[in-house]
C-alpha cells in the first residue's frame, strides 16, 4: 500500500513539475507602482453655453468663479481657453474627446446658463477625457440670479468631490475681524465673507474691540468676544438679523468661545478672581458647567467633531501646551511635547488632526498633529502666524499673519494641510481671527 | 501668547502668494521646512538611498518555451535555427498569419523602465496618499506596438464604495491610457502582452 501511495505522489509531482513552466507562462506580468507624481490635475472648462443674450454675462462670471475655486485649491491646473480646440455649441451634443485629449486635459467641465425672469438655471457635466466617459450624471441648479456666485461654488464643490473623492469647501463662509488704523489705536469690526473673500460685509461697527468669532454648526449664528462692557465678554450674533445677546451676564471675563458640535452649548474661558478655567454654557437655560479647575490658565477650547472630547491650551505644566480632556472635564492628558510653546488648538472636522500655533525661538508656526500628539508637522513660519481655522472638509487651514514694525498689519492666509498652496485671502481692510463656517445648505 | 513686540524680530522676506503648483513633484516642502533649511546645511554627504520603488514583483527565469502555433513546421525550423546559432536564451518563432512572438521574460531593467514610465503618468489624487485602503490592481492587454487593446480592467478590488476607491481606480485608468504606447522589446511580446499593475499609494507619504 505504501509503495502505491509513493508512486502516486511521485507521478503527481512529475506532472506538476513538468507543467510548471507552462503554468508560470500563463500568469501575466505583474508589477507594483508605489510612487507617482503629485501635480495639479489639468482640467478644461468649456465656455458655458449662454441661452439668450442676458445669460452671456453670467456665463463668463460663473465660469471664472468655478475655475478660480478649482485652481485656487492647488489641486487643479487650468488649460486656458486659448488652447481649446473645440467649443461646446450644444450642451446635449456628444463631446469630441480627441480635441480635449490632445491638449492634455484630464477632465472637462461643460455647462449651460439660462436666465428666466429672476431665475438662473445652471446645468453642468463633468467628463473624464482619457476614459472618454461622463463622471456622474451631471447636475442642474436653479436659484435667484443674485445667487450666481453660490451656484458657481456649488458646481466647484461637485467637481472637486467627484475628482478627489473628498468633501468640498467652496460654498462656505469665513467670519473674521476687519482691522484698520495703527497698532496702538486699531479699529476692529466683525465681518463675514465668502471663503474666497467675495461678498464681505460688516456685522458690527468699530465702537468696540471684537475678537475670535466662531460659527454655529448651522452657520446662522456667530459667538465672539467683545469689549463692549469694558471687559471681554462673549456675545452671540445672528448673521442675518444682526441681533446680539450677551451669553453670560455674571461678573468675570469670558472669552475664546466655541460652539459644541450639536449647537446646544458654547465652551469658553471664564476668568474669575484671577483664575482662568474652561466652562460650558447651555444656550437654552444659560446654565454654566465648570470643566477645569486650578491655578493655571486654561483657554482656547475646541470640541472633537463627535462632541466627546475637548482640546485646549494650558500652562499647568509651567509652559503653554496642548491638552485633551473629556467633554465632562476631569483629567486631561498633554499631547504636545515639542520644543517651544503651543496654543490655539483646533480639532479638525475630520477628527483626525489638531491644528495649532507654535512659538519656538522667536518664530511663530501654524502646524498640525495627530490627536495623540504624534506626527507633528509645521506648515508655516513667520514673525507672527496665529489662529488656525479648518475648512469644512479638513483639507485647508486659514490663519492670520501679522507683519513686524509699527506699521505691521494682520492679513488672512490659507494653506493646504500638507503645507502646499500658501496664499493670501483678500479681506475688507486688514484681517485677523478667521473662522471658517461649515458647508452652506 | 506673547505680543509680537515681546519677541525678537526675525522677519523673513515674505514669499509671493502661491497659486497652483506648476511642476510635478514627489515631495512636499512646507514653508516651515523651507525656512528651516535657510538655517541649516541643505545637504549631507550621505549617499542617496536606493530607490524603494524599483521593486520587481515577479521575475521569471528565462525559458525556451515555444508558443503553440498552427504551423508546427515553422516551430521546428525555428528551433533548428536557434540551436544552430547556439542561442540558448532566446527563441523567436514567427508565424506570418498569427504574428506570435515568444521569448524570455523582461529583464529587471526593462521592467524598471516600464514601471518608471507608468509612475510618470500616475498623478496620485489628493487624499489617496499614504492610504493602503486605496490600492488598486489593474489589468491591461497590449498590442504588439505597445498600445492598449481595449479598456484597462479593474481587477481588485473589482467593486468598492470606500472613500477614494473610485478616484483611485480612475487615476490608475488615466495613467495607463495616457502612458501608451509602451516602449517594450518586441521580441518579448508574449511576456508583456498581459500585464497586471498594482497601484499602491501607501508609500506616497507627503514628506
Amino acid at each position: 500500500m505504501k509503495y502505491y501511495t509513493k508512486l502516486i505522489i511521485m507521478a503527481l509531482a512529475l506532472i506538476i513539475f513538468k507543467n510548471l513552466p507552462l503554468m508560470a507562462q500563463t500568469k501575466p506580468l505583474r508589477i507594483e507602482i508605489s510612487q507617482g507624481v503629485i501635480e495639479p490635475m489639468p482640467i478644461a472648462l468649456s465656455k458655458f453655453m449662454a441661452v439668450g443674450d442676458i445669460s452671456i454675462k453670467y456665463s463668463e462670471q460663473i465660469s471664472s468663479v468655478i475655475m478660480a475655486d478649482l485652481v485656487g485649491s492647488g489641486l487643479f491646473r487650468e488649460i486656458p481657453r486659448s488652447a481649446h480646440i473645440s467649443t461646446a455649441t450644444d450642451f446635449n451634443l456628444p463631446v469630441q474627446f480627441a480635441d480635449w485629449r490632445v491638449i492634455n486635459a484630464d477632465a472637462l467641465i461643460t455647462g449651460s446658463v439660462n436666465i428666466q425672469g429672476d431665475k438662473l438655471i445652471l446645468k453642468f457635466r463633468l467628463f473624464d477625457v482619457f476614459a472618454q466617459t461622463a463622471l456622474g450624471e451631471g447636475l442642474q441648479f436653479q436659484a435667484n440670479k443674485n445667487s450666481w456666485r453660490r451656484m458657481a461654488h456649488k458646481i466647484s464643490d461637485a467637481v472637486y468631490s467627484r475628482l478627489t473623492g473628498e468633501a468640498a469647501y467652496f460654498d462656505s463662509r469665513v467670519a473674521y475681524i476687519s482691522e484698520e488704523g495703527p497698532k496702538n489705536a486699531r479699529k476692529k469690526k466683525l465681518a463675514i465673507m465668502d471663503y474666497d473673500g467675495a461678498n464681505s460685509r460688516f456685522l458690527t461697527d468699530d465702537n468696540d474691540i471684537v475678537l475670535a468669532p466662531r460659527f454655529s454648526p448651522n452657520n446662522k449664528e456667530i459667538v465672539y468676544t467683545s469689549y463692549k462692557s469694558g471687559t471681554p465678554k462673549v456675545y452671540l450674533i445672528n448673521v442675518d438679523t444682526l441681533d446680539q445677546r450677551l451669553l453670560d451676564e455674571q461678573p468675570g471675563m469670558t472669552f475664546a468661545p466655541r460652539f459644541s458640535p450639536d449647537g446646544r452649548s458654547v465652551v469658553m474661558s471664564l476668568t474669575d478672581r484671577g483664575n482662568t478655567d474652561i466652562y460650558t454654557v447651555d444656550l437654552k437655560n444659560s446654565r454654566k458647567t465648570r470643566l477645569t479647575s486650578g491655578a493655571s490658565i486654561d483657554t482656547a477650547p475646541s470640541y472633537s467633531p463627535d462632541g466627546k472630547q475637548i482640546v485646549f491650551e494650558s500652562d499647568r505644566g509651567g509652559r503653554q501646551q496642548i491638552y485633551v480632556m473629556s467633554v465632562l472635564g476631569g483629567d486631561a492628558r498633554r499631547i504636545s511635547f515639542g520644543k517651544g510653546s503651543y496654543g490655539t488648538p483646533v480639532w479638525s472636522p475630520r477628527g483626525d488632526m489638531i491644528a495649532f500655533t507654535k512659538i519656538n525661538q522667536g518664530r511663530f508656526h501654524i502646524g498640525v498633529m495627530r490627536t495623540d500628539g504624534k506626527n507633528e508637522r509645521l506648515l508655516t513660519a513667520s514673525f507672527l502666524d496665529e489662529g488656525p481655522s479648518w475648512s469644512p472638509n479638513g483639507r485647508v487651514i486659514m490663519f492670520f499673519r501679522e507683519t513686524a514694525g509699527a506699521n505691521g498689519a494682520p492679513e488672512i492666509y490659507s494653506v493646504d494641510v500638507t503645507g502646499r498652496n500658501l496664499k493670501r485671502v483678500k479681506t475688507l481692510g486688514s484681517g485677523s481671527d478667521p473662522a471658517w463656517s461649515g458647508l452652506l445648505k | 501668547m506673547p505680543s509680537p513686540e515681546e519677541l525678537e524680530p526675525n522677519f523673513v522676506k515674505e514669499q509671493e502668494p502661491a497659486s497652483a503648483v506648476k511642476e510635478s513633484t514627489t515631495k512636499t516642502v512646507t514653508e516651515a521646512e523651507e525656512r528651516e533649511s535657510e538655517l541649516v546645511p541643505s545637504s549631507s554627504s550621505r549617499p542617496k538611498r536606493r530607490p524603494k520603488n524599483l521593486k520587481v514583483v515577479e521575475i521569471k527565469k528565462p525559458d525556451l518555451k515555444v508558443e503553440e502555433t498552427k504551423n508546427p513546421d515553422l516551430i521546428k525550423d525555428a528551433i533548428a535555427r536557434s540551436m544552430a546559432e547556439e542561442k540558448v536564451n532566446e527563441v523567436i518563432v514567427k508565424d506570418n498569419q498569427l504574428k506570435k512572438v515568444v521569448g524570455p521574460p523582461l529583464t529587471g531593467g526593462e521592467t524598471n523602465t516600464l514601471m518608471f514610465a507608468i509612475q510618470q503618468c500616475w498623478n496620485v489624487p489628493v487624499g489617496l496618499e499614504n492610504d493602503s485602503s486605496n490600492i488598486i490592481t489593474m489589468g491591461i492587454k497590449l498590442t504588439q506596438d505597445g498600445r492598449l487593446e481595449g479598456e484597462p480592467k479593474r481587477l481588485a478590488p473589482n467593486t468598492g464604495s470606500g472613500a477614494g476607491i473610485l478616484q483611485a481606480y480612475e487615476a490608475a485608468r488615466r495613467a495607463l491610457i495616457r502612458c501608451q504606447p509602451y516602449d517594450l522589446p518586441a521580441e518579448k511580446y508574449e511576456t508583456w502582452r498581459d500585464i497586471e499593475i498594482v497601484f499602491n499609494p501607501e508609500q506616497m507619504v507627503l514628506r
